[in-house]
């Protein structure tokens, strides 16, 4: 864009000089610029004006902070002597890391990796322990290694556990009515099996029903 | 020293050197220095850790504007001569009268107060306290492009208050 009249060109140009000296024209405005200020002796003049101003405002003086006021604003501060209580410092910390989150959310990137977290969390608290809530238990049942000490063998802590699973699979038999007709229902006068599982595949089997 | 003794330390020049520029009075300045981190730290939680700066600027200019705003209402109830207001208002020396200035320098001032706002802020803010655009946009809730305009419509402001001044200097 080149201005046209003397008029125009005049005011074109005293409302970019600032923008000239600061490097902001863009190209076709730079060019046209310079143009005009190879040409007129009176916009080199106010571009080294405006240059001089620039410099003298970047060379003025930076006050600074009188000592006393900045002891006056640490006194008046308790923060600045006292510091927190551990809990109220770990929940200040929850508060800003939740804040950066909330924050950080405005991108979509954050967004997702936050969204896939919660489903994640979601999985692991809420579906898996719904889906299958026996099988871990009975595994780690069975694993669960006791440390034996006198006077009891390991025999005998085996013989204690496989009691105590018959015991408590014979109380939720009992008490799970629908599958009362399904399985077998041990007899709660017969002995308890002496059955010594060995490893993790044992499996403890009932006396049949009368 | 903890997080907030080091954002005092931090940023206190700067919010000083600002209120002194806007209201050429040192100990209003300092008053209003310490009230900003006083309320700074009343908000301390609150506030995200990289836009305190923004925070800062943003309620020492509300404040000194209120102090502005104090000064003029007072001048109109009790009718006194504004310079005689200004040297009773003032009980130190400006800091920018301490150091030894020259012609230029004091020109430069002058014009500086004669400009309005958010002229002066910006230009303040850029070029005597060589603050990133973002965080005067941030201070003064203004788009990125709109400080930039500002800011070279300020400084064309003081280039022809003191094209004078320059004629005579360069002459």
């Amino acid at each position: 864009m080149k201005p046209l009249d003397a008029s125009f060109r005049d005011e074109w140009m005293d409302a970019r000089v600032e923008a000239y000296v600061d490097g902001d024209l863009s190209g076709e405005d730079r060019e046209t610029f310079e143009e005009i200020l190879e040409e007129e002796a009176h916009w080199q003049t106010q571009v080294q004006q405006a240059q001089r101003i620039q410099e003298g405002l970047r060379s003025l003086p930076q006050p600074s902070t009188p000592p006393e006021v900045t002891q006056s604003i640490l006194d008046r501060t308790s923060r600045s002597h006292q510091p927190l209580p551990w809990w109220k410092d770990t929940l200040q910390q929850v508060i800003h890391t939740w804040r950066a989150l909330v924050a950080a959310r405005r991108r979509p990137a954050v967004d997702y990796a936050v969204g896939l977290a919660f489903i994640a969390v979601a999985v692991v608290f809420v579906v898996w322990p719904l889906t299958e809530p026996d099988a871990p238990r009975t595994q780690s049942s069975s694993q669960l290694q006791i440390p034996v000490t006198a006077p009891y063998s390991q025999t005998d802590v085996d013989r204690a556990r496989t009691k105590a699973e018959w015991t408590l699979d014979y109380v939720s038999r009992i008490s799970d009515a629908p599958t009362e007709t399904t399985t077998a229902r041990p007899d709660p006068t017969d002995p308890v099996p002496d059955v010594i599982p060995n490893d993790s595949s044992t499996t403890v089997r009932f006396p049949p029903a009368p | 020293m903890n997080d907030f003794e080091k954002q005092v330390h931090q940023y206190q020049d700067r919010i000083y050197g600002f209120a002194c520029y806007f209201l050429k009075d040192q100990t209003v300045a300092q008053d209003i220095t310490q009230d900003v981190f006083i309320k700074f730290w009343e908000h301390y939680d609150d506030i995200d850790r990289d836009r305190a700066l923004g925070w800062l600027l943003k309620v020492t200019r509300n404040a000194c504007i209120d102090q502005i705003r104090k000064r003029k209402t007072r001048r109109k109830s009790v009718t006194v001569d504004s310079e005689n207001l200004n040297r009773a208002e003032s009980q130190g020396p400006s800091p920018l009268a301490e150091t030894q200035a020259s012609d230029f320098d004091e020109h430069l001032n002058a014009a500086l107060d004669n400009i309005d706002e958010p002229y002066r802020s910006v230009v303040v803010l850029r070029e005597v306290q060589d603050l990133k655009y973002k965080e005067i946009a941030e201070a003064l809730d203004m788009p990125l492009n709109t400080v930039k305009v500002y800011i070279h419509r300020g400084r064309k402001k003081l280039r022809n208050q003191l094209a004078e001044v320059l004629d005579h200097e360069a002459a």
